[in-house]
């Protein structure tokens, strides 16, 4: 053995399979009624996204697995591939076409988490990763919104689209999407909008955060800094400019922002450990957020945040120390 | 080392992509096309190899202190007269390549070959290594370009290869499918290299 | 002491005249390289010009001019009839700054300058553009190909929407293209900002030329 040096990690030390077999069937669970929802209003096509998606980040895990040579057993039962292929499915428009599930979870699998060493190595979330390699590689397909509640038993391509909310707003302004749908909050509430699968109906996905809020899954720093900074910056620009800029109540309701808030920021792999990290992560992934929808181009940005946040993360963690122990110049000291 | 040596080196062994990871702005900002892959490599050859010449035949008169200005003088030299001649007789390939013809001056490659190497050797040394880093160079830069203009816009050297029904992946030729594409090169690099030598 | 300074003297010394050689030889390569550089820039711009007015016409840059002159002002190419060399069409180099990726500049060819109302547009040929891939970037799709080989759907080419339309007729408006009528532009899907940018760009450059036909005729006359 060359390297006894001993190895300093921060917390949490232990690692316990049972521990995370537990915490992914609590995700499922809470996913379970914005699943219901997604399915209801989007039929057959979101089934076999679902579907898809989760065979697909099964199947690539287990050859990946393969080809590094490490066991089958824990790995893949542990639920982490199942969760992470609903929060890909999540992510992606009903009636995208069936291969590029498939290279989402691809993606998911090998890109955003065995490459930097399975479960709990990786930096990145590992569906956000996946969202934004298809995002980027297919942007038609990718913005290919099916209108909810039609041709409910349909397959394929072939089904009447609408622009997302957030889209009528980037491209048509503010007059043009308050009078595309007279009865905008409540459907954006319900989920009737046009969207990814897990971007419509505010309530389940609200539901389900109580939910692992509950069982301790998650804490409240993220979602909330994250959904009140998204409020508190748009709600700046509306009371500067209410004809130009959409309410802020809008802004959190439509498109990923509660998506993202409950269920993409709180990942524990990539986000920070500490509160204070974690009001700072949530605050960048709102201030981000805000920025892209109401400054860039494009009308949503808050996959891009979250994955911007992730990048800081291994910084945040290192600066915002857990308190035993002082940095003094590099040495660690007992105070 | 051999003269064959010198000259085979930059292909493999230390080749200056996949091996030691220079010049990695132009690796990665040109290979969204072949085409463009092979002109920016034998753009970096010829520079290589005249800068090469230049610096070893004049090793024993410049002046140790000043030798880094020298060297860059000469580089950019080379580097405009390559701008310049390639913008009047190869115009199309000139305006694909941009900004990145004027900024072979600081691809590392260059300098690292004009200090490390032909301050000390003599000419002809001097010529075969430029010679080898530099198609070495473009060996990596067809090799990543090669991947990306497959995936990414479904053709190879402009011709279509992927049939009709194919979507191209456009995130491979986007800034971040060069860092995917490398990525996956040099692991695959390194695994052959692993089990070469295991093997002995 | 002083073999310091010498040495400290020498290197500058060798550097001026490295320099000086190198800046020497700059100055000839650059000598002999800018007729052919002139001659590539030229052949470039004649060659988007060709493409976007009528085959029997050619353009002569050394006509070109500015309109209106100053700040502002588009660069018209004026072409002329191969055979009687009277003049037959106007490029006219417009822009939009509202892309998605900010400005996108274009040639739009007119011809049958006879009077306002008879007015063609030809085509619109994309210059510079940073649109997005895949997206907003198909507004360029066969641009460089004989627009004979386009067909007649604005959904497959986006040139078609563009390519040999009466000025008068125009709306200048991008619409989706289920929603689009016979004069209208069938935006491309998913790229509505990109279809606006090109549709506006070419609407400056179609009223500037409705609007001031006979002065622009009189500029261009050889």
């Amino acid at each position: 053995m060359s390297s006894t040096k001993l190895i300093l990690q921060s917390s949490p030390h232990l690692r316990d399979d049972d521990s995370v077999r537990r915490i992914m069937l609590t995700v499922l669970i809470a996913l379970a009624p914005a699943t219901v929802a997604s399915v209801l209003m989007f039929g057959t096509r979101a089934v076999v996204v679902l579907v898809l998606a989760v065979l697909g980040c099964l199947a690539f895990e287990a050859i990946a697995l393969k080809i590094m040579k490490k066991p089958l057993m824990p790995y893949l039962t542990d639920g982490s591939a199942v969760v992470t292929g609903i929060l890909l499915a999540m992510n992606l428009p009903s009636g995208l076409p069936w291969w590029m599930v498939l290279v989402g979870a691809l993606v998911a699998v090998v890109l955003g988490k065995q490459v930097y060493g399975g479960i709990g190595s990786n930096p990145f979330n590992p569906a956000l990763v996946a969202r934004v390699f298809l995002f980027i590689s297919f942007p038609t397909a990718m913005t290919t919104w099916p209108v909810p509640g039609s041709d409910l038993f349909g397959m394929g391509a072939d089904v009447a689209t609408a622009a997302t909310p957030l889209g009528v707003l980037k491209t048509d302004g503010l007059a043009a999407l308050m009078s595309s749908d007279s009865n905008l909050y409540m459907n954006l509430l319900t989920g009737h909008v046009g969207g990814c699968l897990g971007e419509t109906s505010a309530i389940a996905l609200i539901l389900g955060g109580l939910f692992l809020l509950l069982r301790k899954v998650i804490s409240w720093e993220i979602p909330v800094t994250f959904i009140g900074t998204v409020f508190a910056f748009t709600g700046v620009f509306y009371l500067v400019d209410s004809s130009t800029y959409a309410d802020p109540l809008f802004q959190i309701l439509s498109g990923g922002v509660m998506l993202g808030a409950i269920f993409m920021a709180t990942d524990m792999v990539t986000t920070p450990v500490t509160r204070k990290g974690m009001l700072l992560f949530g605050f960048g992934c709102g201030l981000i957020t805000g920025v892209i929808r109401l400054l860039g181009s494009y009308p949503e940005g808050v996959s891009f945040s979250i994955l911007i946040m992730n990048g800081f993360t291994p910084l945040i963690d290192r600066y915002i120390t857990p308190a035993p122990f002082e940095d003094k110049g590099g040495e660690l000291q007992a105070p | 080392m051999s003269k064959l040596a010198e000259l085979t080196k930059g292909l493999w062994k230390e080749n200056p992509v996949f091996r030691l990871l220079l010049g990695m702005c132009p690796t990665l900002a040109v290979t969204t096309e072949v085409v463009s892959g092979i002109g920016m490599g034998l753009s970096a050859t010829f520079v290589l190899v005249m800068a090469n010449l230049v610096v070893s035949s004049m090793r024993n008169v410049i002046p140790a202190k000043t030798r880094l200005p020298i060297f860059i003088v000469i580089i950019a030299t080379f580097v405009t007269i390559v701008d310049l001649v390639m913008n009047a007789y190869a115009h199309d390939v000139h305006k694909s390549l941009g900004i990145f013809i004027p900024l072979i001056v600081v691809n590392c490659v260059i300098l690292g070959r004009a200090e490390a190497f032909a301050s000390k050797r003599p000419v002809f040394d001097s010529i075969l290594d430029g010679l080898g880093m530099g198609l070495g160079f473009t060996l990596g830069l067809v090799a990543l370009a090669t991947v990306r203009e497959i995936l990414g816009n479904g053709t190879w050297f402009g011709m279509p290869v992927t049939g009709e029904g194919y979507t191209p992946f456009l995130l491979f030729v986007l800034p971040p499918g060069a860092f995917i594409s490398l990525g996956f090169l040099l692991a695959g690099m390194n695994s052959i290299e692993n089990r070469r030598k295991a093997h002995g | 002491m002083s073999d310091k300074k010498d040495s400290n003297i020498a290197a500058v010394v060798v550097v001026v005249i490295i320099a000086t050689v190198c800046a020497a030889g700059l100055a000839f390569i650059k000598d002999l390289t800018a007729d052919a550089i002139q001659a590539a820039l030229d052949n470039e711009t004649l060659s988007a010009v060709a493409k976007v007015v009528p085959k029997n016409c050619e353009a002569d840059l050394a006509k070109q001019f500015v309109f209106p002159e100053g700040e502002g002002g588009l660069t018209f190419y004026p072409a002329y009839d191969k055979a009687t060399g009277d003049l037959c069409a106007f490029a006219v180099k417009t822009q939009d700054d509202k892309g998605y990726g900010g400005r996108l500049q274009l040639l739009a060819g007119f011809s049958h300058l006879d009077n306002p109302e008879g007015l063609v547009l030809q085509r619109v040929y994309v210059l510079t553009h940073s649109e997005t891939p895949g997206l907003g970037s198909k507004a360029t799709v066969g641009q460089d190909e004989d627009p004979d080989t386009w067909g007649d759907d604005p959904v497959k080419v986006f040139g078609v929407n563009f390519r040999m339309k009466q000025v008068k007729d125009m709306s200048f408006t991008a619409k989706k293209a289920a929603e689009a009528g016979p004069n209208d532009v069938s935006a491309i899907t998913a790229s509505t900002v990109t279809s606006r940018a090109v549709t506006n760009a070419a609407k400056k450059a179609a009223e500037l030329v409705k609007g001031n036909l006979e002065a622009l005729k009189q500029k261009g006359a050889r």
